[in-house]
């Protein structure tokens, strides 16, 4: 295990100490906008007013019932996959590796969907139910594609990004097509449930759905920051890991297991949500360096901040429809991977 | 201590992809004492070494710490006992050079401590005023440093929690000029003054006859000779390990002079 002393910057006045307040201070006005925008504007004294109960039911039922989950699944879902993410992309000493780009969020999709459909539609499932069962399908698929990847990586002295992303292509068309065999036999009321699923959203949650995935990533997030110090070790390649006193391959399954815990939870509750964990992470390591005792609980609150604001452009663009979540994080993180994997080639070629 | 620390191989041997890279291999690294592992490329000095480090099991034969087989013990339990410098090592992340150092110190050193540790070998590996320099931005020799560094600071804490007797070093000095080649031998014989048993895989023969204690020399897997360097190091011996012609000279620091024959015809080899 490393010593506190890897981690702790020296007392020094810059951007960088800064950095996470101003992130802190982002969030929760991302938060508040989250609350009071919308179709229907609420001020903060109009929330004020529904927190002391003196608001109007309209107020409170938009608040209370449909915002206010929707804000708390922002919150779960982004620490969920932020954290997955950094935990990946620590683990396999590849920057890309990302829940959604290496197949776990697919193979969280399949389980989720096998649940919908086999389980006959999710509304034949006892309503109290139905946000437990969810969760555990989802986990069965993200394992089985993190036991997959973690395996393949084990095979060679260190992935290289290739491999890992190559992998990620071929278990991404495995787990489509097994969906896909799953909506050709479907009914049309599971059919109805997994295509509003499928989409992405943060918007079809209630507090049911929401508190469960509150719960996963809480239960998550305090398995993943006690890994900080074995995920600076494994940056020195296994073999030094090991040499420096990491037990290697408990560390390896603890990490897969709260990821596959963790990108589940997210997936069954709000549908598959790409590259938050691949974006979250590379923001939290350029405000405040590699060190994963700061990485971690950066990368969640810069995964909440960025899942608050790409909820709020999907319901701003054009009132009253919503596109899919995942639109506006594709269209934020698929050019930001671009540009990474340019980068890269750029530095491997100079 | 209860019982001196030991760290022993009893006829090992090991094979990797089908190839024995170890036959039959037995010596004991005595505590205090700088050994240098010499010999041809492909000899089995970085087999033998991870073996002494707990990476492999041997498939015949034992490696023992303390009496326990190596592979046995866990990783925690090796960390504190012994400290490795992997050949070529290289960080994923650009950590500082602070940081890297401070990386390998168990936790059950208090922090404050475990900075001046850090501290003090950074200073030890002469990179004091880089400490908060990012990886990315040193050199290929300071680089190799700062893992030295990371690797005295987990020895010296493993020394304060009643363990740190063992140094394993695979190629300390290769990218480094004369000069860091010298620190850093200097460093390791310190170590092996402190009470450490120090082994260095060096390819520079004057290196480690001018540092070493004892070289062992490595052929095909075998270990071919051990001993103080001036009874190992005879021109006749290493002629025929390296096929190349040797004369091996005092210099006048009392040091030998292994100085290869550049242009001659190459001695009669073993194959």
């Amino acid at each position: 295990m490393a010593s506190e002393a890897a981690d702790i910057p020296a007392p020094r006045l810059t951007g960088r100490s800064l950095g996470p307040p101003l992130l802190l201070a982002l969030t929760l006005v991302l938060a508040l906008a989250g609350l009071g925008l919308g179709p229907v504007a609420i001020t903060p004294a109009e929330m004020l007013a529904v927190i002391t109960g003196h608001g109007t039911p309209a107020h409170e039922a938009i608040l209370l019932q449909i915002r206010a989950p929707r804000v708390v699944l922002a919150l779960a879902a982004g620490t969920s996959l932020a954290l997955s993410g950094a935990t990946l992309q620590g683990v396999l000493r590849n920057p890309l590796a990302d829940p959604g780009l290496i197949g776990v969020t697919a193979g969280a999709a399949l389980g989720a969907v096998s649940v919908i459909v086999l389980a006959g539609g999710a509304t034949a499932l006892p309503p109290g139910l139905r946000p437990y069962l969810l969760p555990v399908g989802a986990f069965a698929g993200a394992a089985a594609v993190t036991s997959f990847v973690f395996l393949a990586a084990r095979s060679r002295a260190g992935t290289s990004v290739a491999t890992l992303i190559l992998a990620g292509v071929a278990v991404n068309a495995i787990a489509f097509a097994g969906i896909g065999g799953l909506i050709y036999v479907s009914d049309d009321v599971a059919l109805r449930t997994l295509s509003l699923w499928q989409m992405g959203s943060l918007g079809g949650a209630g507090w049911p759905v929401a508190l469960v995935a509150l719960g996963f990533a809480a239960l998550a997030a305090a398995r993943f920051l006690p890994l900080a110090a074995a995920l600076d070790l494994f940056q020195l390649g296994e073999r030094a890991a090991f040499h420096a006193g990491l037990d290697v391959e408990r560390a390896k399954f603890r990490a897969g297991l709260w990821t596959a815990v963790a990108t589940g939870a997210a997936t069954a509750a709000a549908g598959p949500i790409g590259f938050i964990g691949l974006v979250a992470p590379h923001l939290a390591r350029l405000m405040c360096g590699p060190g994963h005792r700061a990485v971690l609980p950066v990368s969640a609150l810069m995964g909440t901040a960025l899942l608050l604001l790409a909820d709020l452009a999907t319901r701003l663009a054009v009132p009253p429809a919503e596109p899919p979540i995942g639109l506006a994080t594709s269209l934020i993180g698929g050019p930001f991977f671009l540009w990474l994997l340019l980068r890269k080639r750029g530095a491997a070629h100079g | 201590m209860a019982e001196p620390a030991s760290l022993a191989l009893e006829t090992v041997t090991l094979r990797l992809s089908g190839r024995e890279v170890l036959s039959a291999v037995s010596f004991d690294v005595r505590p205090g004492e700088l050994l240098a592992l010499c010999g041809p490329n492909g000899a089995g000095k970085s087999s033998l070494l991870s073996v002494l480090a707990g990476d492999r099991a041997p498939e015949r034969g034992a490696a023992r710490l303390n009496g326990a087989e190596i592979t046995s013990l866990p990783a925690a339990t090796l960390a504190r006992a012994r400290a490795v410098l992997e050949q070529s090592p290289a960080t994923a992340l650009p950590f500082t050079a602070e940081a890297l150092a401070g990386l390998a110190i168990p936790r059950a050193i208090p922090p404050a401590e475990a900075r001046a540790i850090a501290a003090t070998a950074l200073a030890d590996v002469g990179l004091a005023d880089r400490a908060r320099v990012p990886l990315s931005r040193l050199s290929g020799g300071q680089q190799l440093r700062a893992h030295l560094a990371r690797t005295l600071a987990q020895l010296r804490a493993g020394r304060q929690l009643g363990g740190g007797h063992w140094l394993l070093l695979d190629e300390p000095t290769a990218s480094l000029d004369i000069a860091q080649q010298i620190a850093t031998m200097r460093i390791a014989a310190a170590e092996a003054r402190a009470g450490a048993g120090v082994v260095a895989v060096l390819h520079d023969l004057n290196l480690a006859a001018a540092f070493a204690d004892r070289i062992g020399l490595m052929e095909a897997g075998r270990l071919v000779a051990l001993g103080p360097p001036r009874a190992v190091c005879t021109p006749s011996r290493l002629g025929r390990l390296y096929a190349t012609e040797v004369s091996v000279e005092t210099g006048p620091d009392g040091a030998l002079r292994i100085l290869p024959h550049y242009g001659a015809a190459p001695a009669p080899g073993p194959g």
